[in-house]
Formats: structure tokens, C-alpha cells, sequence
């Protein structure tokens, strides 16, 4: 689907929405950190600064932009009204008053500006998340097809990363590669962390000048996307030749991958998935590896948001949707070789999943 | 979110830069009896925080408090897991890690009897940051402290000063690194830059392109660009600690017209190079590029870190630009476009 028909076929799921929830119209809030909203809505992909967008219940959308060379790109796009709106919030009132006595919804509404939020009543409009939220989460079959074709491009993202790992390379210089790899073929975003070293390094972050030596874990996570939709590979790799203990320490992280992903079907929640990979480190006495301290979570939902619900955490039972695309990612620190990550996005499906990635889920090595 | 170098030098921002930079604030806070000010932080919004700390969130979002003496300390979402790597790469106060930052300085708030509390861009604040805060802190009065923060933002120092020069230097090496077979393909072109730039320690860089100055004069990111036409313009806008700048160059496979662009390169390099007061850039730059082959300016602007975005709109005329401004100018010359734009330090209002 072209990105004309993507953005048409969501507008038409909008207006449905609204129409069922007795919405007039739908204010969204975004900016580069939390674009997801904005971008179900007007198809903009916002890089700088901030916007909301204002659709009506005939699908139409007016963008506001409070930045001028991201307004132009948004005009140049041709998407949606669009308008430079340095002084955001006034502009939005106004725009409000000018729509009249009407229910307004406005989301993600903890992000919204509290400019708006403090006369909410005034303005009428109220918190309306979970519209977003659940068509967020939830894939059709076009949005599922986008982060197939994403999880390709971070498969082949994947192998240039590998091949950057050099003696003496830099981490940072692992990112330029990378990065120019998904410039040159035309991904506009990648969500990236990385970690280097032994024992001592306990998560991912980004790039802080480490120089790669032999025997060093070299982990990271690649998220690009393609027409905002993104998909995420974790893997490791040592430097050199892998050590046994590394091997070994690996196998767990195979397991509970597998484990989790053996466990993935729709309408399981979260958190049985989040308990088969736990399981798998409890069993080895590796259980407080699984807690907070340690790891954040143990995968996550993936779509026009890197990082979205459900968070797959063993108190969290958000159930996963069928044609919903999770990452499974048992990812954490083994006291025995250091911090080791490997998980793949997948779709859910009614009676377990497909797997989006075709990368090798060993414990990768390069020749140093 | 950003992914490229973060890496905090004593050498480059010293912890003294740090404190003097807030002892400005807290003055200022103090003449105006506000109990402390607090800073909102992500990728979109990370100036302001960073001025202060030296610390950019690569993801999720923080706020800085400020008392009206004593160190400031920052609370964020991120997980305690990546705190050792944030005290890694941020000099100055204290960290804490937490869901709900906003919960976090509230009760402390309520539990010192705070008053009045100054909010950078307080309508731009997130509204659930909002709703947590007074929540924990009911009765507080939270007043816009814009105004206040960019007055005491507005003397920049020798560090700052600095890191822009150093920014500018990764923008101006990326594209004199670019070959001509490169730009002959606007989109190798387009990642080269950007590799330059993160090999060279940016920590962020944004490369757009419009495509067909024959057409227009917008730009785009790779993902929507228009198939090149023969005269091209390439933008990066990259950090180098935190610090933004921008700049643009045109390219065309022409040779008369790649010459051309070159003369109004040079001719406003030179007009910024000899720019005085900002009172005369506009007609400074007018006159410069009127001289090659009567090129008429249509668009002068000027951008500079004020407040929490990392750039944005400075006034032209009158203004007094923060720090490193970043100078935009477009012309025409019949039917063919131009634009510069590049960093540059307009005015000299130096704290030390």
C-alpha cells in the first residue's frame, strides 16, 4: 500500500471510531519522542518540535506546527491542512472556539499541554487515549505488512552493524555505519542502543566512546522503520571467538526466547508470556536477573511506537491482540558473562505467531 | 531518539560553567520569591535542562528542579538501570530515578510549604506532568517562568561558545568531506553527512533535502523525498553535546549554476563574517548577495536555543541572540532558488 492509501485507509478507522464513540472530533498531541498519535492521524512524522492536529468527524485534519521548517515539510507533504503555529496553544484555541459546541477527544492526554488541559472543560474536550490506544496496539493487515517490511531492513541493518564491528572500532562509529545504512535506504528513524564489554556492563545505552576489544559482548537493538512503522531486532555478538562460559550463558537466553515465544497465541496477556521467559532464568537460579533491578522489560509492543503497550511484564495482563506485532526480548545481565540481549518482533496470531526476522538467533561472532 | 555520542568533559563544559549558569537562575528566582523552578526534558524539548546539567535524555523524560539555593536535582522515568550511565555523562546535581517524577517534586514541594513555583513554558508542560505535581502538591501556585529562565539563559559563556564552534565545525567538515560523486546521488550524499557527523561525535543529526530548487525550497526527510532535479539544496541540522546548529548547502550538476551557488556561499559567509548589531542583517545580507549576478533576498531568519527547544525562531531585528545563532537566507535569481544557512556567533554579550 502506498503511503497515500495507508494514511487514507487509517482516516476512514478514525472516523469510525469517533462515530462510535459519539466524538465530534479528535485532538492529538505529538512531537519526536511520542509521534504515534499524530502520525495514525495526519501521517506527518514529526522531528522537531511539536504539534497537534485537530481531525473532524469527516476525516479532514488541520496540523498545527510550532515549528516553521517542519510546517513546510508537512505543506510539502500535502497530507493535511497544515499550519505554522509558533505560539501553539493559542492557535489551538482559537481553532477549537472556531469548531463550535462539540466533544472533543484529545490524546495521548497525559501528554497534552497543560495550556489545554487546565481549561478542559471550557474547551470541551476530555481524555480520549484509549480510542488511539487500542487501534494503536491493535494491526490491520497494511500496518502489519509495514513492519514486515521494516523487519527486513533491520535484518539487513543487522549484518551492516556486524560488519562494523572491527578491532579498535568505536561505538559510536557502529551507529554512524548503521545509520547511513538506513539513510541510503530511505528509513528516516531507527530507535538504537548498545552495549560493549564484559561483566561490568549491566544495559544498553547509547554510544559513550568505548573502544572494541576481543572478547567483548557487543549487544544491541535496531528499530527502523518504514512509513512510521517499526519493527526491532536484539542480538549479541562477542568480538572474536565466543567463550564458553558466553555459550553457555547464551543457552538461557535461547531457551527463554523460545519459551516465550512458544507461549505467544491471541488473547493470552502479557504477563504469561513475560512468566515462560522468567521461568527459564528461575530454573537456573538466575530469578532476580528477571526483577527491575536488572531488566526493564521483557518485551514490548511494536508498531508506529517502538515501545508501546502491552509491555510484556509478569503484573502486567494487557492481553495481545491476534494480528497485534510484539518483540519477545528476554533481555538482561547473566552474572556469568555480563548484559546479553536476542529477541525478534513477531505478529500474534490465533494460534501462536509468525516471526517477522530471519536473523540467526545464535550467539553471533566476528574475526578480531 | 538520539543514539549518537553522549560523553560528558570537564574540559569542554566545566562544573563551574554548570553552577554559574544556575546561580544566574537562582538569583533570579530568588528576586522574584519563587520557590525553586522546574524544567521539563525529552528529546523534543532538551535545551533548557541541558544548559544546566549537560544531560539529554536519549528517551522518556525528566524534570529539573532548581531551589533558590543549592543544587538542582533531576528525576526521570528512565529506569535505575541506566542511572550509573546518566551520572556517566551528566556533571552536575543529583539524579533520581522514578515513575513519576512529577509525584516526586510534588511532595517535596508540599513538604518544604512551597508557595509559588516558576515552570519553564508552563502551557507547554504535559499536562499529566501537570495533573501529578499539583496532585502531590495541592495549592501550589505554578507560575510561568519563561521570561525569568530566558533572561538568565540569555549571556552565553565560554563553554557554550565553544561547544557551538565545535558543533559548527562537525556541519562545515561534513560537507566539505562530501566528493563529487557523491552529490551527484542526493541520497549517498545525504547519509554521508550524516556518518561524517556521527564519526565525529554528533550526538544527533537530522539531514534533509529539497530536492528540486526549480520547484521548491522545501525540505524533506529521505523517506519522502522527491526524485532530485538538477539543482539540489542538503540541510543537516546536528548536537554535538547537546549544542544545535544548522546548515544548508545548494548543489547543482550545472557547472554554471554550481558556480553561481558558490558566489552566494561566499558572499554570505562574508556578510555574517562582517555582520555587526543584528539590527542590519537583513539588509547586510540583501546588499552581499545583491552583488552576485543580482540576487534578491526573499527569507531571512535567525534561530537560537532560548528556552527548552533545542532551536527556534530569534527576532531579526532588535533581538540579541542568545548564543550561537544559526542564519537562514533565501534568493532568487530569476527563476532559480538559493538558500544558505550556517551557524554563526552574531553578537558578543559574554558572561565570563
Amino acid at each position: 500500500m502506498t503511503a497515500t492509501a495507508i494514511h487514507r485507509a487509517r482516516t476512514a478507522i478514525l472516523q469510525e471510531e469517533m462515530e462510535r464513540a459519539g466524538i465530534d472530533a479528535l485532538l492529538i498531541y505529538g512531537n519526536s519522542w511520542h509521534a504515534d498519535s499524530l502520525r495514525y492521524a495526519s501521517d506527518f512524522g514529526i522531528q522537531e518540535g511539536q504539534a497537534l492536529a485537530l481531525m473532524a468527524r469527516d476525516g479532514t485534519v488541520t496540523l498545527l506546527l510550532d515549528d516553521a521548517g517542519e510546517a513546510d515539510r508537512a505543506r510539502a507533504e500535502g497530507a493535511c491542512e497544515t499550519i505554522h503555529a509558533p505560539r501553539l496553544i493559542e492557535t489551538a484555541k482559537e481553532l477549537l472556539a472556531r469548531a463550535g459546541n462539540r466533544r472533543v477527544a484529545a490524546a495521548p492526554w497525559h501528554l497534552m499541554p497543560y495550556g489545554l488541559t487546565r481549561d478542559a472543560e471550557n474547551l470541551r474536550i476530555a481524555d480520549g487515549t484509549a480510542i488511539l490506544e487500542k487501534l494503536l496496539m491493535g494491526k490491520r493487515d497494511f500496518e502489519v505488512e509495514a513492519v514486515r517490511r521494516a523487519g527486513r531492513l533491520a535484518d539487513a541493518g543487522y549484518e551492516v552493524f556486524r560488519a562494523a564491528v572491527r578491532p579498535g572500532a568505536k561505538d559510536y562509529e557502529l551507529i554512524a555505519e548503521i545509520e547511513a545504512f538506513f539513510r541510503a535506504h530511505r528509513v528516516p528513524e531507527n530507535f538504537m542502543i548498545i552495549g560493549a564489554g564484559g561483566k561490568e556492563v549491566r544495559g544498553m545505552a547509547p554510544p559513550v566512546g568505548k573502544t572494541i576489544k576481543a572478547g567483548d559482548l557487543v549487544t544491541t537493538e535496531l528499530t527502523p522503520c518504514v512509513e512510521g512503522y517499526y519493527a526491532q531486532v536484539c542480538r549479541t555478538l562477542v568480538a572474536g571467538p565466543p567463550s564458553e562460559i558466553q555459550l553457555k550463558s547464551f543457552a538461557v537466553f535461547q531457551e527463554a526466547l523460545a519459551a516465550g515465544l512458544a507461549s505467544v497465541r491471541a488473547g493470552v496477556p502479557g504477563s504469561d508470556i513475560a512468566r515462560a521467559e522468567n521461568e527459564v532464568f528461575r530454573k537456573y537460579g538466575l530469578g532476580q536477573y528477571v526483577t527491575s533491578e536488572y531488566t526493564r522489560v521483557r518485551g514490548h509492543g511494536i508498531g508506529l511506537f517502538p515501545d508501546q503497550k502491552p509491555q510484556l511484564l509478569e503484573d502486567i495482563h494487557i492481553p495481545v491482540s491476534e494480528n497485534s506485532t510484539i518483540i519477545v526480548h528476554p533481555n538482561t545481565y547473566h552474572p556469568d558473562a555480563g548484559y546479553m540481549v536476542l529477541g525478534d518482533t513477531i505478529v500474534v496470531r490465533a494460534q501462536g505467531h509468525e516471526s517477522i526476522g530471519r536473523l540467526s538467533r545464535d550467539l553471533l561472532s566476528v574475526p578480531f | 531518539m538520539r543514539r549518537g555520542f553522549y560523553g560528558w568533559d570537564a574540559a569542554e563544559l566545566p562544573l563551574a560553567a554548570l553552577e554559574a549558569r544556575a546561580a544566574r537562575l537562582q538569583e533570579a528566582l530568588r528576586a522574584e520569591g519563587l520557590d525553586g523552578a522546574l524544567l521539563y526534558t525529552n528529546i523534543a524539548r532538551p535545551a533548557a535542562v541541558s544548559w544546566l546539567t549537560g544531560f539529554t535524555p536519549y528517551w522518556s523524560e525528566g524534570l529539573l528542579f532548581v531551589p533558590p539555593h543549592g543544587a538542582p536535582d533531576f528525576a526521570t522515568a528512565l529506569s535505575n538501570r541506566v542511572a550509573e550511565w546518566m551520572r556517566s555523562v551528566t556533571p552536575a546535581g543529583s539524579i533520581v530515578c522514578t515513575p513519576q517524577p512529577a509525584v516526586f517534586f510534588g511532595r517535596r514541594l508540599a513538604a518544604d510549604g512551597a508557595k509559588r513555583l516558576g515552570v519553564l513554558e508552563l502551557d507547554m508542560l504535559p499536562g499529566g506532568q501537570a495533573a501529578a505535581l499539583l496532585s502531590a502538591a495541592p495549592g501550589l501556585e505554578l507560575v510561568d517562568a519563561t521570561a525569568l529562565f530566558r533572561s538568565a539563559r540569555a549571556p552565553r559563556d565560554a563553554a557554550e561558545t565553544a561547544l557551538f564552534a565545535h558543533a559548527a565545525g562537525i556541519a562545515s567538515g561534513a560537507f566539505e568531506a562530501l566528493t563529487p560523486a557523491l552529490t551527484a546521488s542526493p541520497r549517498e550524499a545525504m547519509a554521508a553527512l550524516e556518518q561524517f557527523a556521527r564519526v565525529h561525535r554528533a550526538e544527533e543529526v537530522f539531514v534533509t533535502i529539497a530536492s528540486d530548487l526549480s520547484r521548491d525550497d522545501c525540505f524533506q526527510r529521505v523517506d519522502r523525498a522527491a526524485d532530485p532535479g538538477a539543482s539540489f539544496a542538503l540541510r543537516a541540522s546536528l548536537a554535538y553535546k547537546s549544542t544545535w546548529v544548522r546548515h544548508t548547502r545548494c548543489f547543482s550538476k550545472d557547472a554554471d549554476t554550481a558556480a553561481l551557488f558558490a558566489r552566494l556561499d561566499s558572499a554570505f559567509r562574508e556578510c555574517l563574517r562582517l555582520s555587526g548589531p543584528a539590527q542590519s542583517l537583513r539588509s547586510q545580507i540583501a546588499a552581499g548577495l545583491a552583488r552576485v549576478s543580482g540576487a534578491r533576498l526573499t527569507h531571512c531568519s535567525v534561530e537560537a536555543c532560548l528556552g527548552s527547544y533545542p532551536l527556534e525562531a530569534a527576532a531579526l531585528e532588535g533581538g540579541e541572540p542568545a548564543a550561537g545563532s544559526v542564519v537562514c537566507a533565501k534568493a532568487t535569481i530569476g527563476a532559480l532558488r538559493w538558500i544558505g544557512q550556517l551557524p554563526v556567533i552574531l553578537h558578543a554579550r559574554d558572561a565570563g
